[in-house]
Formats: C-alpha cells, structure tokens, sequence
C-alpha cells in the first residue's frame, strides 16, 4: 500500500514534468497565421481585395484626405457651417482662417502616416507572396499589378502633398534612418508601378466574381491624373488618349448620372452595400428637413454657383444680387450642372421645394456663429446635391450607399485636354474640353493661350465640382496663393421674398504658398536621423 | 448531526435552534449548589495583578481582583468554571469543584506572537516569517461590508495604495497598487476575483508584499493579495445572522448653472465674442415662471438622487473532530442613487474537512456567487459616449423637464453637438443591460500524512471553477421632445419629437463562459530535529483556462413586452430590412509552475527561507529562451530579542528579516511570435458581393521575454509593553527590468507604423516604505486600539523606450515617475494684446487675453506639442497613503473609525482619455470649457472666468468660440493637487448585555450603525469634485457616500 501510493504520487509529478513542453502549445483560435492566406487562392484574393478600400479612403466618402472634411472647404466653393473645432466642423474653418496653424506638428491634410502604413502593408504582401506563394507566375502577376496600382496610388497621396518622399518598394529595405528621394524619383516610382499595372492588368476581367477590379484602363486613366501632378505632359497625354482610343467609355448624357458610377462614364469605382462597406455622407451634409437633426454640416458658397455658366453659355451678371435687399436671383437660367450639384432654393429635392430660408420648412437657415454647431441648417442658402443620394430617405436607420467613383470619363477627356494645351496641342485641347461641355449643352470654347486654360480651370472646377480634386488642382497649378488669400465667402440670407448677400466668413480667409509642401512630420524628424525638413520649413 | 453534514445549507435555519435550544436548557438545570471561592492573581514573575477579571463562565456572574491581586466570589454551582482575564495575558478557566482558594499565574498573553499567517501554498506562525507580509484581520473586514472588499484592503494595509473612480452599483471597486505595482488575488490557493465575495466568508486576507513572499505564485504574482475563507471549527458552534439597511447618494454633488444662469452666462459670453446676445429679460422670466416651454430645470440633482442597499447574511460553523463545516448565505441588494442602476448579488459557500483515516484527510470547498447588474441601457462609463452623468451635465437647463405633444407627455431633450440628450429619459425608457454572472468554484484537497516517516505529508488539490455570463440589452428607441434651440426672437420654445437610436428596436444577448481548471500537487515535509526545524515543499502547479463567447443583435419589435430574440422582425424602422449581426470567439491559456521552497529555523532565533518557482507559459511558446523563467528567492530573519543578551524585558518581540528574489509578470498578448492577420467582414465589395477584408495584423516578434524584476526587502516587527506599542517597518527597493515598450513611437511613422511595436527594453525602479503603529490599551473598562499606517511608493523610468534621442529631456520619460501626465507648463493667463503680441503661442491658435500662455521650453519663440509639452504632472496614483484607524470597546459599546489620505498625486480638470483607441487624447470637458459640446456648465467655472472686469481670473476666458484649441491643452494650468484626506469609514455598535439576551437562548446581539466617504477634505472640495475622480471626467458615476444600520445575532 505505501509503496503503491509512493509509486503513485511520483509518477504524477514526473508526469507532470515531462509533459509540460507539449502541453503549453496552443494554436490561436480567432486570427489567421500569414501562411494560411497562402495556402489557396481565393484566400489570396481576399488579401489583395483588402487594398481596395484604400479607392474608399481616400475618396470624397472617406476619410484620409482631411480627416472627413471634403477639401473643397480649403477653396472658395465650400463652407462647414460650425465654429466649434472639430473634424467637418470648425476645423476646416480653422485652417483657412488661421493657415499657421498648418505645422510639423499637425496638419490634418497630410497622410503621411497612413501613406506609409498602407505601402508596409503593400510591400508586406508582396514579401509574403515570394515567401508562401505557390500559385502560378500569372496569378502571382496579377496580384502584383494590383498591389503596384495602390502602391502608386499611395504614393500619389504622398506626392501630391510632399513631393519628393521616402521610397520603399521592398519591405527588406526599411530601416529607421532614412533619406527621402527627389520629387522626380518619387514620380518616377509612380509612374513606373502604373506602368507594370498596365502592362499586366487585364483589359476585362472574364469571371464576374471579379467585377470591381483594377483594369488597365483605369490604370491608364489614373496615370493620366498624376502625371499631371508630375508634369509629365506627354505621360499625360498618352495615358488619357489610351483610355479615349480604346473607345470602352463613354459620357452618359444625363450629367447628374454621372457620378453614380455603373454606367459607361465610370472607369473606376468602389461599391457600397447597407451590409457593409458602408459610408454616412448623406447624413453629413443632409438638410435638416431630411430628418436627420446633426446633418448640414457644410453647404456650398455663392462663389462656386457663380461659376456656372447659363445654359447659353454666357455668364450670369451677379452683381444686381450682391446686396442686402434684393430678390430670388433666376437659378433656372443657370447651367443642367448647376441644378445637378447644388441644392438651390425653389429646387426640389426628395419631393419638396426647397427653401433654404430662415424660419424654412424645406431647408432652413442660420447664419454662421450663431449656435455653435449647424443641426441641419445651411449658413449659404444653399445645400449640396452632388454625390447625395435623393432616394435615401431612412437617414438614421440605414447607413449611406452611393458607389464612389474615383475616376470617370470627363476626368480623362479633361486631363488629355490640359496635357495636350501643356503641349501646345490646342486642338485637341479644345475638342477634349468641349466634348465634356457638348454633354450638358453648351457651345464649344474656342479661345486659345491663357484665355483657353482659364476657361478650362473653370471647366474642371464645373465639371469635377465636390469629387475632392478642386483644392489638389489650385496647388499643382500654385494659383491658391493667388485665388485664395484674403477674401470671404458669401451666401443667401433668405428671409420670404428678401434675398439678402452676406458675408458668410465674417473674416478673411488665407492661403500659405508654403503649404503647397507639407512640412515632415515631427515625430519622422526626430526618429530619422537622415531625413531634413523641407527647405520651406526649416 | 455529522452524517447530515452535505444538507447543512438546506436544514439549517429550522433544525438548529431547537436542538440548541435543549442543549442550553441542559446545561443551565444541571446543578444548584453553590460556593464561595477566593483567590489570589499573580504574574509569572509572582506579582500579584490588581484588576484582574473573574467570572464564572458562561454567567454574569463576576468580580474583579483587588490592589493585592485578591478576589472573593461566589459561584452558582459547585463545579463552575471561572473565567480569568487580563489584558496582555492568556486567559485562562479553573473548575471550582473541592477548591475554595485558588492561586494563579498568569501567563503573558504571546497571541499575536502565536498569530499565523496564511503564505504562499500554506501558512507560517507569524514569528518565523521573513517576507514582508500584512494581513487585514477579521474584525476589520467587517467594518463596511456595504462597500467592495478592495477599498477595505485598500484603506486598511501599509503598503497598498489604492484609488475609487467609480461609486456605480456592481462596479465600484477601487483599483489596488502593492508598492505600486498591480497584484494578483488568490481566494483559497486559486487566482480568483475577490471583489464581490462576502465579507462574512473570509476568514483572513494577507497581502504578500515582496518577491520572497509572492514570487511562488508565478506569473504576474509581483504581489499577492491572499484571501482564505472561513472553516469549521471543531469547538465552536453556532449560527450568525448579519443584516444591515442603507443609503447612499453622491459623495460630492456638483452644481451647475441654473436656466437664468445660463442665459447669463451664455450671454456674457457671446458679448464678449464680439456676437449678439441670445436671451432676453422676458425669456429669463419666463424660464423662472416656467411658461412657454422654457424651463429651469435641475437635471444632474433629478438625475442623481438617493440610494438604497441592503445585506443580509446566515453563516454557521461547527463540527467535531473527523468532520468540520462552515456554511455561509449571503444576500447584497443595492439600488443605486440613479434610478435603475441596480446590483444583487447572492453568495454561498461551503467548506467541510474531514479527517477520513489517521492519514488521509479531505478539504472540500463549494462556493458561488450570482450576480446581477441591472442598468438602463445608457451606460454610466465614462469612457462611453452619451453615458447617463454625461448627459446631466449636457442638458440644458433652460426647459420644461417634460412637454405635451399632441396629448401625450414626453421627457424634453436638448441638443449637444451631436445628438439630443435626455438624461431622464434616458434612464427609464431607453430600455436595458442587463447582465448575470454566475461563479461556481470549487475545491477539492486530499492531504496524506505519510504514516513512514514522520513530517512528511503529500497535498493534491484541484479547483475547477466555472464563469457563466449571460448579458442581455434591449435598446428601445424613445421618444423625446426636443427643443428647437432659441434665439433673441423666440418666444416659445418649439418642441417636435425626437426618436433616439433613430427609430431601431434592437436586442443584443450574449453569453461568456469561461473554466479555470487548476492542480497542485505538493509534498512537504515538517520537522523538528532538537533545535532545527525544517519545512520543505515541493510542488507543481497547472492553470488551464477556457473562454466560449456567442452573441447576436436583432433588429425590430412588433412587441416591446416580448423582448425575445426569436420575436425579431428583422426590420428598420420604416421597414427596410435589417440582419442580425452574430458574434463570438474563443480562447484558452495555459500556465505550469513548479515550486520548491525550505524553511529552516534555529532555536526559534535564526530563520531561513529558500524559495524557486519555474514557470512556463503558453504566451512565450514560440519564443525562444523565453517559455520558461526561473524565479528564486532567499530571505533570513533574526528574531533579536531571543538571544540571552537580550535584556530588555518590556521588549516581546523583536524581530529584523530581508530578503531578495525575482518576480516575473507579462503584459503581452497572446501568439505574437507569429505573423498574424486580421479579418474584418463585409467591407470591400468585388464581383457584387460584400467580401471580407484580410490584413496584416502583428508581425511575429521571436524575442518576446517575460518582463522580471529583482526586489529587496529589509524590515522588523516590533513589540513591546504587551501590545502598548507594536511596529512593523519595511523599506524595499525594487528594480524592475524587460518590461515590454511600445517603441512604435521611436520609430519614424515611414516605418509603417507597426514595425515590431514590443521589444522587451524598458525599465521601472521601485522604492519606498511602509509602516504599521498599533497601540493597544484597556483602561478601565474603555478598550481601545489605534492603528496608523502609511505607505510610500515611489515609481521611477529608469528606461522608457518611447524617448526618442531627439527629443529634449523635459519630454523623456525616463528618469520620471511612473504615469507622470504629459502637458505643457502653463504661466498664468494672457492679459492683454500687447503681450500676446510678444510672447510665443501656438501658430494657427487664436489668442485672446485671458487665454492660457504657455512656457516656450525649446525657447524657438512658438509654442508646439511636440517641443514644448513635457511631464510635469504626478501620476493619479498617491505616492504617500496613510490611514488612521482607532477602534474601541466600553461595556456594550464599541467603534470604529477609519480617516484616510492620499498624497503627491495629480488631478487632471482636462485629462488624457485612457479607453481603447484613444488613449493619450486630451481634451477639454465640462471643467475647462464652458457650454463644451453645446451643453450645460458647472457654476464655479463660469463664475470663475476671466472677463475684462475679472483678469486676476481663476479660468480661462469667457467664450463660447472655439475656433482656437489654445486652452484645450494638457497643461499645469489644468493641474490640482489631488492630496485629499477623507473620513472614510466609521462603524459603532452596541451589544445587548449577555445577561438580558441568555434568556432568549442567543449568544450576541449586536447593533450598528455605520457609514463611508463622510466628508473629504481637498483643495477640489471648493468646486465639489472628487480628489478621485477620473482621468477625463466627462461624466462618470460618482463615489457615494453611504450611511447604513445593521445588527448581528448569533446563536
């Protein structure tokens, strides 16, 4: 009996000992191990899809431009109507009334944190593949060419806002210290993972499980927008005159379809479903009389309406409408574009006649600064109707679902154009723009020089109003220190019949030609001991 | 009686008190002669002792000694046993029968010599221990039952140092640092929560101090809090009942602007803005006379009110000598002073031994816990957005509290900057969460003393305990009548109704279950040899630990009484379809410690103790060199006043120990060591269909280690005059190295952001003391006690890996305390223009006179987050926490007091949020920026405000602009000292004299009254705010103040 039990507590303990090592293995039971995306191929394609979304981010429905503000508050075009900080509220105010406050210690425009986080990530991906892939050469091809798409697409982000950047196109290479590259060696990235994009992306994708994915058209469509950005006006030309040869795309004629993407207009797009992805644009910038009470966040100014022309094609004289006392100014004679993109009073949106005036059913208003916050109202007169979606009606319930479309037709025919100006190809200058102007009905511009390239940033301006590209063109075009230095922004006080011009501002807005280079930020300054600031912020 | 030892619970309160009834009933009719005795009371030196107590035991009957030391009385019967008693002696029981003098020596009372101390797997008297070890006794655990067992062990402990953020039901334990570090709790041997247990059930709490004490508990065991319930007592028998009734409301209630005051307010503000005023004269008038829909309506005092709580507890305890039984039935009910926040919580335990065989004995042990937490649907967390005090604060107090619309009467609500707020409205009609634990844990031990050689005994012991939560909330979207915000031109306020939760019926249930399955398999051997005395334990541990979770949300009721999930519409509000959304996940955790540990005593005098533990873990599996830690530790004592030489007789112990060893906790998460990704569902849309987004989530990181820390302790135990003074001192130091660092701030963002955020590089010293005083006396009948603790930690960086090199020193944090707040240091406000327009600001920040300026610390003439915040306030942790303790005792009388201080610590009035994915935010809240987030303002900070007419302001300018962030800044300016000091607890009670109460066949009863956070002193105490209030306080659950009555009965 002793010796038994003796026998028996010993064998437990040394039991005990030995199986220890085996016994504290576990395996997780909630993530995935980076091998396992490897080990088929749609897992891969799942891994690759997740690039994607930057399309979203990075568009008017996300938030990486501006931290959710829409850039066109940082124009002449577009007004949050709140002077409590906060993000699409007093912060866009902020930067330009207070453009010092633009630093390295803060700027909520620039991305280089999430940039670099996105192209580890890519880089990552592509390391994983040579490691763990034993797919075949063409679909490793292929999930390279997209991940070079949204490696340029990134480094377009960055390049727009910096210039010449860190590059890293392998993740081997990143080290702590490390020098940023030139501005055309960063351009020169770009345009050569567009080019391995294009050379290997198909024209169609032949399964429709893979509808949505990059094409090489869109990536022709792209490279013509940033090598615009570059100034590489003969990369611009040939890129556009490719997506316009192919004779794949076209302008749909009803302009206010134009940006709802599924059509013949749109060459790259992100879809939203209510399951998800989702967005909440149309709360953000939904009247009040919508029924959502925190919406209206920003409205459109009176300086970008008087940017449209008439349907004639003249312009419309503004100035017996520039004071206190006068009456509803005749929205109907303005341009289809205008009507499409701007929520104006005596328009309907979702059924009603929009009033947009003080004590307004449909559409009320509130002058700036007198609540804190805007609950709905309009502090311009006006709301915005572009990218909105009038069948919402559920605004608190269901989230927003309007495809975002990052690249359409128009875009192209205007890049191709202003490259083809750059390369005194007037012609084709003007018959681009003017296909884009024939769409909506008005006559051809037939000016030439400066002349044709004013009317043609106004075009752009038009066309593109509220898509997020207004405020990245004025700085490649280095006119906002011009534009947008000391001048206020107006609006509508409409009070019954009275339509009162008013200043919307109450100070004057500004613009830092220093910013058209974003500072380093601080925390890269003081952990690379090789990067130096950018001269015009030392 | 022993054989129905399994069904105690269930008989109990019916079959005990007849039975004892017969019993006293026996022994009082047994015998009726009675005798004369007299005596003589002498010391062990033969002195005789003048007020000595004699009674005849089990009576009143009683005298006491003389100034010889002599006595004279007469007992009822001729075999009475006298009862003698002295304070600092042993008492001590003669029979009376055939003696009529009786002479006696009374031994000096070594009780608290004899003490024994519950340690790590086991317990030692407490004059051989070496470590540094406190216990909170019995009796002191029964002095706020009504608040969580951690503010007790908290406020009660040298060396612990603790702070309350909460007072809400079911969640207001205070958080605990053992020389600052956090501890780990161990209930019965096993890690175990122990807030929530009854402190009717604990027998005694030990907190291990230092590494040689806690070090054997292993993993993340830097300290020990050691709870050991109560067991049967094989010469005690009886049942207790405790029942107490209380209320509580807020600790501090905070005041804040009135309707009138408001528009006062506001207005001054908007004037100053250069805007036109709001409110006018009729529109004030209007609010006082309450017309129009405007209002002056005091929503924080309607939110916060009075609560109530009550517990009731049965225990019994008893058994001979094969069989021991403590059983205990516990019953907490508290409704908090926010209407339906509402916690109860029932308790079981049982413990039986029984000494099955001359060798094998058996320890069973069976408790539970149900607890329910029942709260409106908006929570009270501070970290939660529209949280229930966060909306006190931000509805505005210029409205009706309801309103009629269209015939129906709804709460009001305001809007804020986001959405409206309704803080009534919220509490009762937004609908619930709800949440159920149940908690079943057991212990089973079988001891065997080897019969073959003497000492030597081996211990099994398993615990498998089991957590069960079933949650459930229903989200009922109420209506309110919101008020259309006023202007100078309104002259009623209009209302129209406002749907919360936009419309949507939502139920969400889920369920958590976890298991904890530990062993420990033990052999030890005790022994004396002449004057050597050795203990040695040899021991293996395994924890294995299993969590399942499940969940769903529904969408849409036709019913809101038949909240079911199986009654789901799955619909909108205005029918669109919306799906279910289900959850859940698992996990598992496994940890093996191997123990040895030798005991060695010389001649009562010398002591020794060597301790290992070698502990493995499944988090460092795919480590290398890391999956197992070895964790030794020594310590020596040297007990002075044993040796011969030793003359100083009033001394009765005197005792010097130290002690080394390492300790070895781990923050990290889980699998690093491989390359993980994430998997978010339905977010990128490709071929039609919503598809699920893959990512790179953790980067394998093969270097992961444990982080370890070497700690000294040097202290004595000191007693003298019989308990007149007793001390026990500590110093230690403890250096703390491989604490895992988040360097994703040391590196540049270029490098993604998540390049290997965790290496094992920083380090953290530890210094301080702490020290107990007790002074114990009897003078007359007056017994009394004063206990005086106090505790110093002090937390250093020795090496924080997040300073960058470039940064400038006053932005490192090494070489600064352990959560220093980060800010800028503040010089007062601007007061005027011209010298705004010559000192260094924020570039882009808007400044105005009465702004904060702040110190250029670069000297680069701006002022940036960057180069110019450092860390310049203490951490909300006190550095010093002392208490004072006096208790007494006077005929049936008897007290308890407890007052309580924090100091060297830092409130922040606009903190750092600290909930997952904003940690490190600052912002403003109600306490630094008036009308913030469109809501109400607390009183002292508006009229606390600069204005051209008050520059020698207190706070920043009155402004409702907030285009510049200039004073939302962490900063010296938002900085108070948190010293405080509270009367914390105080119980007193009175026991009905055992004479009136024999007759009812009761042994003691006893009534009280008792009560918490009485009143605190603190410099906040001027604004009515809470020295411990949290971080960012934009609204929380305030600490209550309580006050209950009580009584205990025992049979």
């Amino acid at each position: 009996m002793k010796n038994i039990l003796k026998i028996t507590i010993l064998a437990f303990i040394l039991a005990g000992f030995y199986s220890c090592n085996d016994w504290l293995e576990l395996t997780p039971t909630s993530d995935l191990t980076d091998k396992a995306v490897w080990e088929n191929e749609e897992s891969a394609d799942l891994y690759v899809d997740g690039f994607y979304t930057y399309l979203s981010q990075y568009g008017q429905f996300g938030s990486q431009q501006f931290q959710g503000s829409l850039t066109e508050s940082l124009t002449n075009t577009f007004k949050y109507g709140s002077y409590a900080l906060g993000h699409k509220a007093g912060h866009p105010n902020n930067y330009v009334f207070n453009p010092s406050v633009i630093t390295s210690a803060s700027c909520f425009y620039d991305n280089w944190n999430d940039g670099y986080n996105k192209i580890r990530r890519m880089n990552e991906f592509l390391k994983s593949m040579q490691k763990y892939s034993t797919f075949s050469k063409e679909k490793n091809t292929l999930l390279e060419a997209q991940i070079r798409f949204f490696r340029a697409f990134m480094y377009f982000q960055l390049a727009k806002r910096h210039g010449g950047v860190i590059l890293y196109t392998d993740i081997d290479q990143m080290q702590k210290d490390m020098d940023r590259s030139t501005e055309k060696e960063t351009w020169d990235l770009i345009e050569s993972d567009l080019d391995f994009a294009i050379a290997n992306l198909p024209g169609d994708w032949i399964s429709t499980a893979d509808k949505g994915r990059l094409t090489k058209l869109a990536a022709f469509a792209f490279k013509s927008r940033a090598m615009l950005y570059a100034q590489r006006w003969q990369s611009a030309y040939n890129a556009a005159d490719s997506v316009i040869q192919s004779n794949k795309y076209g302008l749909v004629d009803d302009y206010a379809k134009a940006c709802t993407g599924n059509n013949k207009e749109d060459i790259l797009q992100f879809e939203y479903k209510v399951l998800g992805p989702s967005h909440i644009f149309d709360k953000d910038y939904a009247p009040l009389s919508d029924g959502y009470e925190f919406g209206g966040l920003g409205t459109p100014t009176q300086e970008m309406v008087e940017c449209y022309e008439k349907a004639d094609g003249t312009k419309m004289d503004w100035s017996p409408y520039h004071s206190k006392t006068a009456t509803r100014p005749p929205y109907e004679n303005l341009e289809p574009r205008f009507k499409a993109s701007i929520i104006y009073p005596g328009c309907t949106w979702k059924g009603n006649v929009m009033q947009n005036s003080v004590n307004g059913t449909y559409g009320s208003f509130m002058a700036y600064r007198a609540q804190p916050y805007t609950y709905g109202y309009t502090t311009t007169g006006y709301f915005l109707r572009k990218l909105m979606d009038e069948n919402h009606k559920d605004l608190k319930g269901t989230p927003s679902t309007q495809t975002w479309v990052e690249i359409r037709y128009a875009e192209v025919l205007l890049n191709k154009a202003e490259a083809a100006y750059r390369l005194s190809k007037i012609s084709e200058a003007q018959s681009a723009m003017n296909l884009v102007r024939a769409r909506v009905g008005l006559p051809a511009k037939s000016s030439t020089g400066d002349d044709w390239f004013k009317d043609y940033i106004n075009e752009r301006k038009v066309e593109l109003a509220y898509e997020g590209q207004l405020f990245w063109d004025m700085r490649r075009w280095k006119l906002a220190h011009i534009e947008y230095n000391n001048y206020r922004c107006h609006g509508f006080k409409i009070t019954g019949d009275n339509y009162e011009y008013i200043d919307v501002d109450y100070q004057n807005r500004q613009f830092l030609e220093k910013t058209y280079i974003l500072p380093i930020p601080d925390e890269e300054l003081q952990n690379n001991s090789v990067i130096t600031q950018y001269d015009e912020w030392k | 009686m022993k054989r129905d030892k399994t069904n105690l619970l269930r008989w109990m309160p019916n079959r005990w008190v007849p039975l004892l009834f017969t019993f006293f009933l026996f022994c009082s009719t047994s015998l009726y002669a009675q005798v004369d005795v007299k005596g003589k009371i002498l010391d062990e030196k033969g002195e005789s002792l003048i007020g000595v107590s004699v009674k005849v035991k089990g009576t009143t009957f009683g005298t006491t000694t003389n100034g010889n030391g002599e006595f004279s009385l007469r007992t009822p019967k001729s075999n009475s046993i006298l009862e003698i008693s002295y304070l600092g002696y042993q008492t001590q029981e003669v029979n009376v029968q055939g003696k009529n003098f009786i002479q006696i020596t009374l031994q000096e009372e070594t009780k608290s010599l004899d003490e024994v101390v519950v340690v790590a797997y086991g317990s030692q008297k407490k004059t051989s221990v070496t470590g540094a070890i406190s216990t909170v006794s019995q009796r002191e655990l029964l002095k706020a039952p009504t608040m969580s067992i951690s503010n007790l062990v908290g406020a009660r402990v040298a060396g612990v140092s603790m702070l309350q953020q909460s007072g809400q039901p079911g969640s207001d334990a205070a958080s605990l640092l053992v020389r600052g570090q956090g501890a780990i709790y161990v209930v019965d041997g096993v890690v175990r929560d122990f807030n929530e247990i009854d402190p009717n059930e604990i027998e005694s709490v030990s907190i291990l101090k230092d590494a040689t004490s806690a070090a054997l508990y292993g993993l993340n065991a830097s300290a020990v809090v050691l709870v050991t319930t109560k067991r049967g007592r094989a010469d005690k028998l009886e049942i207790s009942y405790t029942g107490s009734y209380g209320i509580s409301q807020n600790a501090n209630q905070l005041q804040w602007l009135d309707g009138p005051g408001y528009a006062y307010w506001y207005n001054k503000a908007r004037e100053l803005d250069g805007d036109a005023t709001v409110f006018t004269n009729d529109q004030v008038q209007k609010m006082i006379d309450g017309k129009d829909g405007w209002g002056n309506t005091d929503w924080y005092k309607k939110v916060f009110g009075m609560g109530t709580n009550q517990h009731h507890n049965v225990s019994a305890t008893g058994g001979n000598e094969k069989v021991r039984f403590f059983g205990s039935i516990g019953a907490f009910d508290q409704k908090g002073n926010v209407a339906n926040y509402n916690y109860n919580r029932y308790n079981f335990r049982s413990n039986v031994d029984s000494k099955i065989s001359k060798n094998f004995s058996l320890e069973l042990g069976v408790s539970g816990r149900l607890e329910k937490r029942d709260n409106p649907r908006y929570s009270a967390n501070p970290n939660d957005w529209h949280n229930i005090p966060q909306q006190a604060v931000r509805a505005l107090p210029y409205v009706a509290e309801k309103m009629t619309i269209d015939g129906k009467e709804y709460y009001t609500s305001t809007n804020t900057a986001s959405s409206p707020v309704a803080p009534l409205a919220a509490i009762n009609e937004s609908g619930y969460a709800r949440s159920n634990n149940t908690y079943i844990q057991t212990n089973f031990a079988l001891k065997y003393d080897a019969p073959w050689l003497e000492g030597l005994s081996f211990k099994f012991m398993g615990a498998y305990d089991i957590f069960q939560q079933f949650s459930k909330t229903f989200s009922v979207p109420f209506k309110t009548a919101l008020a259309a915000l006023p202007n100078s031109t309104t002259e009623k306020i209009s209302y129209s109704i406002f749907k919360d939760n936009s419309g949507i019926t939502s139920l969400t249930e889920s369920a958590y279950s976890s298991t904890n399955a530990v062993t420990q398999s033990s052999a030890n051997f005790d022994r004396t040899f002449d004057k050597h005395k050795i203990n040695t334990l040899l021991l293996v541990e395994t924890r294995n630990n299993f969590s399942n979770r499940l969940g769903v949300t529904g969408y849409g009721l036709d019913f809101l009484q038949l909240d079911e999930l199986d009654k789901i519409t799955n619909k909108t509000a205005n029918g669109d379809p919306k799906y279910p959304v289900p959850s859940g996940g698992s996990s598992q955790a496994r940890v093996i410690g191997l123990v040895g540990r030798v005991n060695y005593e010389y001649n009562d005098k010398y002591l020794a103790e060597f301790s290992i533990r070698r502990d493995g873990t499944y988090l460092f599996w795919g480590n290398t060199n890391s999956q197992w830690i070895n964790l030794p530790g020594i310590s020596l004592g040297w007990r002075v006043n044993k040796e011969d030489w030793f003359k100083a007789d009033w001394v009765n112990n005197f005792k010097i120990r130290g002690g080394v060893g390492k300790t070895a906790t781990s923050s990290v998460t889980p699998f690093q060591y491989l390359n993980l990704m994430a998997v978010s569902p339905n977010s990128v849309i490709i071929g039609n269909s919503s598809q699920s987004l893959v990512y790179t989530k953790t980067l394998g990181n093969p270097n992961l280690s444990w982080e370890s820390s070497i700690n000294y302790n040097l202290g004595t135990d000191f007693s003298a005059w019989r308990g007149l003074l007793g001390i026990e001192f500590d110093v230690f130091y403890k250096y703390q190295y491989d604490i895992p660092a988040y360097i994703a701030g040391a590196y540049p963002p270029s490098m993604g952001g998540y390049f290997f955020n965790v290496v094992n590089k920083n380090k953290i010293d530890y210094r301080g003391f702490d020290f107990t005083i007790t002074h114990d006396n009897k003078i007359g009948d007056f017994q009394y006690g004063v206990k005086w603790i106090s505790s110093f930690a002090k937390r250093r960086w020795l090496y924080y890996a997040g300073d960058s090199p470039n940064t400038p020193d006053y932005m490192k944090l090494t070489g600064k305390e352990v959560g220093s707040q980060l800010g800028f240091i503040a010089e007062g406000l601007f007061l005027s223009q011209e010298e705004i327009d010559n000192s260094p600001t924020i570039p882009g920040a808007k400044v105005l006179p009465g702004y904060i300026k702040y110190q250029d610390r670069n000297g680069d003439g701006k002022i940036t987050y960057a180069q110019d915040m450092g860390y310049v306030g203490k951490s909300a942790y006190p550095k010093y926490q002392t208490s004072l303790n006096l208790n007494g005792a006077w005929k049936g009388f008897d007290f308890d007091i407890l007052l309580q201080g924090g100091l060297g610590r830092t409130v922040a009035l606009t903190g750092v949020y600290t909930s997952t994915g904003s940690e490190g935010i600052m912002d403003n809240t109600a306490f630094t920026k008036l009308f913030y987030h469109g809501g109400n303002s607390p009183q002292f900070l508006a009229e606390n405000s600069w204005t051209p007419e008050n520059t020698n302001a207190e706070f920043p300018r009155l402004s409702l602009v907030t285009v510049s962030s200039n004073n939302a800044y962490s900063s010296t300016f938002w900085y108070r000292s948190g010293d405080y000091l509270r009367f914390k607890t105080f119980q007193v009670g009175y026991s009905l004299p055992e004479r009136l109460i024999k007759s009812w066949g009761v042994k003691q009863v006893r009534f009280y009254v008792e009560g918490s956070n009485i009143f605190t002193l603190s410099e906040l105490m001027k604004y009515n705010i809470d020295p411990e209030q949290p971080g960012v306080n934009n609204g929380y659950y305030p600490q209550q103040k309580t006050f209950s009555g009580g009584i205990k009965i025992t049979l």
